[in-house]
């Protein structure tokens, strides 16, 4: 079943198409990964999936069912918008007495085990406006969290993290789905993070879904090319397309190719310009890194 | 009823440490201290104790040292501080969700937002009720502690009626107050509007039209222009407030539900 399902989904703003016919569909059980830079309609989209917002066209179900204000079902997500805000006078624990009493919880000791899973227990009587970034961070994965939602639903959740804050929070959400039958579905302008965490990424450009791709599929998408550099580059050129290669000069000087056969053979291609008195001064496999490839993606 | 109850119970805990509950007895309990101090000013001398423009305003209004007096003066300010005080407490209510950004919280749950604001209704009116309440207590212990003469069951009666008939229109008056502080998303557009408000009834009651202005009526029934004035006052004047009130609130559950929450 699918957990979110929105099909050609759309929202203006004026003239402006913030989100335009974006359909996803999210399985249960997945970490979606909704990656796209800041104004891209990440965040307009979440406001649209949580009800915030109306869409000018197209159709949103969460669970199979069109969520309508104040039912039942926003008991099965928890989600968190934009930066986390709390009630700046009440403490931790106060501010997650006002999202159980909201939500109209029965035990708890729910409330003591959020505290204790996001690590909040040293500042659970502090007020929230005297938090740190990252514990208010934590306090809203908390409140989202409360009810123990089927999906949960994240607008940058690591924003605001220190680098321990990060690791912790991206195994506590592979553990949510693992373990608790979470489905997750979480925006960043990060490729490097989300891709850490993700099942699924669906890549969001100027208000469209460009791509979307599975994270173990990444691989094969982020580009190779063989970099050779030696005695003499231009030489070198005219032997190694005379046997049949293809080579260019980069923009170092250097040789490059993109030819997979040329890419897993590093060794051979050594071996052939020693014989020829060229031999390499360097010569190596370069990796697109992840976020060449996602401005590569979105046209930049 | 239950989750009306849950919505009542999370804004109490939302308003537990709240300095603005405090701010606003201070505030609004200056009205019967100065009061006070006029009094003793006057204290069995007629006007003689006072000068210069509180003395005018005395001989203006009739003014005694007596608990009719004070117990006017109290309705009175009322209905002009109280347009202040009853919309900071309405601008503060329905529009720190915005200014705190906590309103994305209360938008997605299984919980009707009018339910909410039905909540946000009902401690406002409570809080309102609670200052007038205070302010008339110190007023008794203040005007006890004078030993003001004229007292009498029917002097009493008749003024705590005006008062607290003056402090319910003010109460009513801030539906709209509620709208602007969602409309605008936080508590500084409906102050600004609270302080319009308040110089055009000012503008209104001068020329003499202030019996069809929702927001001068209160100080008009309360006495503060007069008797002349108050007998201005007609079933229209009270039919234009009581509808402001109702569209007020209308407005307020209508955005709240059905526009964009963008911010």
């Amino acid at each position: 079943m699918n957990v979110i399902q929105t099909e050609k989904l759309t929202k203006k703003f004026g003239e402006t198409v913030a989100v335009d016919e974006v359909s996803i569909h999210v399985r249960e059980g997945e970490i979606y990964g909704f990656l796209g830079l800041n104004g891209a309609g990440k965040t307009t989209a979440i406001r649209l999936l949580l009800g915030m917002i109306k869409p000018d066209a197209g159709t949103i179900a969460l669970f199979g069912q069109t969520a309508k204000q104040a039912a039942p079902i926003w008991n099965e997500v928890g989600y968190m918008v934009e930066t986390p805000c709390s009630y700046p006078n009440l403490s931790v624990r106060e501010n997650l007495e006002v999202c159980y009493r909201l939500r109209g919880l029965k035990d708890k000791k729910q409330i003591d085990k959020m505290i204790a899973v996001l690590q909040l227990g040293q500042y659970e009587h502090k007020k929230a406006k005297f938090l740190s970034l990252g514990n208010n961070q934590r306090l809203g994965l908390a409140k989202a969290l409360l009810h123990n939602p089927k999906l949960l639903i994240l607008d940058e959740p690591i924003n605001g993290l220190d680098p321990a804050g990060i690791v912790e929070i991206r195994e506590f959400l592979k553990d949510l789905v693992n373990h608790h039958a979470t489905t997750i579905f979480l925006s960043s302008h990060i490729l490097s993070e989300i891709a850490k965490v993700a099942t699924r990424i669906g890549i969001v450009h100027q208000g469209k879904l460009i791509k979307e791709i599975n994270t173990k599929d990444l691989e094969h998408q982020i580009m190779k090319k063989l970099c050779v550099n030696t005695v003499d580059n231009h030489k070198a050129l005219q032997f190694l397309n005379g046997k049949d290669f293809i080579f260019a000069t980069n923009d170092s000087g250097f040789l490059e190719s993109e030819e997979p056969k040329a890419i897993v053979q590093p060794e051979y291609i050594s071996t052939l310009l020693v014989n020829a008195g060229l031999p390499p001064k360097m010569i190596r496999v370069v990796e697109e890194d992840l976020e060449a490839y996602f401005l590569r993606i979105i046209g930049n | 009823m239950i989750q009306q109850w849950q919505a009542f119970t999370a804004e109490i805990l939302k308003n537990r440490h709240s300095s603005i509950t405090r701010v606003t007895f201070i505030a609004f309990s200056l009205a019967p201290l100065f009061g006070g101090v006029f009094m003793f000013l006057m204290g069995g001398n007629g006007t003689e104790g006072l000068s210069g423009s509180f003395k005018a305003k005395a001989v203006l209004m009739s003014f005694e040292a007596n608990w009719n007096s004070y117990l006017g003066l109290l309705s009175q300010a009322v209905g002009v501080g109280g347009v202040l005080i009853f919309g900071f407490v309405a601008s503060w209510l329905f529009g720190r969700e915005y200014s705190e950004g906590t309103e994305k919280d209360l938008l997605s749950l299984p919980i009707s937002r009018t339910k909410i604001l039905n909540a946000k209704f009902v401690y406002y009116l409570l809080w309102c009720v609670a200052l007038a309440l205070s302010n008339l207590l110190l007023g008794l212990l203040i005007g006890g502690s004078l030993r003001l003469p004229g007292w009498d069951s029917a002097m009493f009666t008749n003024n705590i009626q005006v008062y607290f008939t003056t402090s319910m229109m003010i109460i009513l008056l801030n539906t709209p107050i509620a709208f602007f502080a969602i409309y605008g998303k936080g508590f500084m557009a409906p102050l600004g509007i609270v302080a319009i408000l308040l110089v055009m009834a000012q503008i209104f009651g001068a020329l003499g039209i202030g019996n069809y202005f929702p927001w001068a009526v209160p100080g008009i029934y309360s006495g503060s222009g007069g008797a002349d004035l108050k007998a201005g006052l007609n079933g229209w004047s009270y039919l234009i407030l009581g509808l402001t009130s109702v569209a007020g609130y209308f407005g307020t559950i209508l955005w709240w539900k059905y526009s964009d929450q963008s911010k």
